[in-house]
């Protein structure tokens, strides 16, 4: 089994640039979903596991040469054509989902939301003055993603089409850690804040955010939004829409259906769901969890709903005695 | 080697102290940072939104005059020709936006600075507390103290300020501090001895004997305002430090080092201009006094 810790691949869709800027939080997220699938397959069906962390580029080859069996979280979309000749070759195969995919958005605190009835992105332009921007009062301030990162060009151009631009400024931060501390602090001192995020990630477990709606992904006017971001005479463009959010999948090398038809059985069930997995990565960050097995344990005591689904009734016994043995 | 026994080993539960700390700072001293942040704002943003008014070329010409009446005919020719360049490189604004950033840090640097360097240079206990504090600030990795500025200030010009502060202000006053613990002891006997006091003292003899130093450690703090530049981009201050940052993060390495020139620029030519007035008025005080 691998988890993909540094993603490292430059082609693909149209936001690969951002991917190993993620490891910070996204980190997290891996070893969780790996030590989880590892206490399942070793405890309910007792196969030892062995993790190895490595780059996309290496999990490509050993996961098609056989040397690693499991790939929990491919993002395939990052390098499509390698993957579809790979599958068509039948060097590796897709389990499904393990969760519902890392979408990507337009955040306000939930409470604001509540308060003031901010539903849409277009709500937004009404409400400018709770954003205030301390630098230039007559606008409000949006926390866009990461200087150089490919989300930023195209938050502009979809700010700019939401007719946003004319209430707020937009606002770079240079370096991850800065954007999820521009965007933590509003939140502790409960004031209003407007930004970018995407999941599953630990800020989005830690604070109750509101998704602010957009127009329904489209791919028409999502290929004029990536030829906009590159291309400012294309600006301003009169629609926008949603980043689409793809499924994260599982991988697997076919030999493993020989080694551990059970445990395939069990993975193409497993769908760990977006929530929790953030709920469990804000809780592993607030206690200051160092030990993932202790973070993926929390997670098989808090939705048994979900895992008891995928395995057999004699794994779920194990499961159990190992979990209540903690 | 035998390892440190680890029931001894405390970090893991001083840093959880310091998140505590910070949080709580972070939510119940909000208003007095808030202060803080519009009170920087608003010597800040007039003078960026002066500077950016101005036009190119009376900018240009400006800054070569004052490098000819500070430093040299050359020099001034020279520092209109680096101003012209990045004005070709389409940074000035940029540029503008930058200037009034260092400017700014380094104004509030002299306005503490200057205090904190005399008290250190009259009292040793002072200046003994001072030095592991003007270290720490110089050799502290700036990141640190970066994110729970964000977290205080919010992204902006505000954070920056503070964070080129805590770097730029110990040559201010350490130099302070030097300048005045160098004046020659016979010169401050003859004050007291024609019954000055001690404020007298201090403005008509200590500060102009020590001017030279001083301004030197202004000079030293002009620059090292100029090196925070990139990191204070890093936080949401705009500038040249943002060309910098796009160059890094995208892999542009032409537009990197076009901001970083850029920045080398405004290092020389403010470099040099400090430094002839710090020559030029020692240079007057020897003639006049």
């Amino acid at each position: 089994m691998a988890s993909d810790s540094e993603k490292t691949n430059k082609t693909g869709a149209y936001e690969p640039r951002r991917l190993p800027k993620q490891a910070r939080s996204r980190e997290r997220v891996d070893r969780i979903l790996d030590v989880a699938a590892q206490l399942l397959i070793e405890e309910g069906y007792g196969y030892p596991v062995e993790t190895v962390e490595m780059t996309t580029p290496i999990m490509q080859v050993t996961l098609a040469k056989g040397e690693i069996h499991v790939m929990m979280e491919m993002w395939q979309q990052n390098f499509i054509e390698w993957y579809d000749e790979a599958i068509a070759d039948g060097k590796i195969e897709n389990l499904g989902m393990t969760y519902e995919g890392g979408p990507q958005f337009f955040v306000i605190p939930q409470w604001v939301h509540e308060e003031y009835g901010i539903n849409t992105v277009f709500d937004m332009k009404d409400y400018w003055e709770l954003f205030k921007d301390p630098e230039d009062p007559d606008k409000g301030y949006f926390i866009n993603c990461v200087i150089g990162w490919q989300c930023g060009a195209i938050n502009e151009v979809k700010m700019e089409a939401y007719g946003l631009t004319e209430y707020y400024n937009i606002i770079s931060p240079g370096s991850s850690g800065a954007m999820e501390a521009a965007l933590a602090g509003p939140q502790k001192k409960e004031q209003p804040v407007f930004g970018y995020y995407w999941a599953p990630t630990a800020l989005m477990g830690m604070y109750d955010w509101y998704i602010l709606e957009e127009p329904e992904y489209d791919e028409t006017i999502w290929r004029k939004i990536d030829a906009a971001k590159d291309d400012t005479a294309l600006r301003p463009l009169d629609e926008a829409t949603a980043y689409e959010t793809l499924p994260i999948d599982k991988g697997i090398n076919p030999s493993l259906r020989e080694i551990a038809p059970d445990v395939v059985a069990m993975l193409e069930k497993m769908n760990v769901g977006l929530q929790p997995i953030n709920v469990t990565a804000a809780w592993a960050v607030e206690n200051d969890v160092q030990d993932w097995e202790l973070a993926a344990i929390y997670y098989l005591e808090n939705y048994e709903d979900r895992w008891s689904t995928w395995v057999t009734d004699e794994a779920y016994a194990g499961i159990k005695d190992a979990l209540a043995a903690q | 080697m035998f390892d440190f026994p680890e029931t001894l080993v405390i970090g893991r539960s001083i840093s959880k102290w310091i998140d505590r700390v910070v949080d709580w700072v972070v939510v119940n001293w909000d208003p007095f940072f808030s202060a803080i942040n519009i009170g920087v704002l608003r010597i800040l943003v007039p003078f960026q939104e002066f500077l950016q008014w101005l036009p190119w070329w009376f900018v240009i010409i400006m800054v070569g005059l004052l490098a000819w009446r500070m430093v040299s005919v050359k020099f001034g020719i020279v520092a209109a020709g680096l101003l012209l360049v990045v004005s070709f490189l389409g940074l000035l604004d940029l540029a503008m936006i930058t200037l009034a950033i260092v400017l700014t840090a380094a104004l509030l640097c002299v306005v503490i600075g200057l205090p904190v360097g005399i008290a250190a240079a009259k009292s040793n206990r002072v200046d003994s507390i001072m030095r592991p504090v003007l270290d720490s600030m110089q050799t502290m990795p700036s990141f640190v103290y970066l994110i729970p500025a964000v977290m205080l200030f919010g992204l902006g010009k505000t954070p920056a300020v503070m964070a080129t502060m805590i770097y730029a202000l110990p040559p201010i006053i350490r130099l302070t501090n030097l300048g005045i613990r160098q004046v020659d002891p016979s010169v401050v006997e003859a004050g007291r001895a024609s019954g000055t006091t001690s404020w007298q003292l201090l403005r008509k003899i200590q500060i102009p004997l020590a001017m030279p130093t001083i301004l030197a450690g202004l000079n030293q703090t002009i620059m090292m305002a100029l090196a925070m530049v990139v990191i204070a981009s890093m936080i949401g201050a705009r500038g040249l430090g943002i060309e910098v940052l796009n160059g890094i993060n995208r892999l542009e390495v032409g537009r990197g080092f076009l901001g970083g020139i850029s920045i080398v620029f405004l290092a020389v030519i403010l470099d040099r201009i400090s430094q002839g007035f710090a020559s030029r008025k020692s240079q007057t005080r020897s003639i006049s006094g």
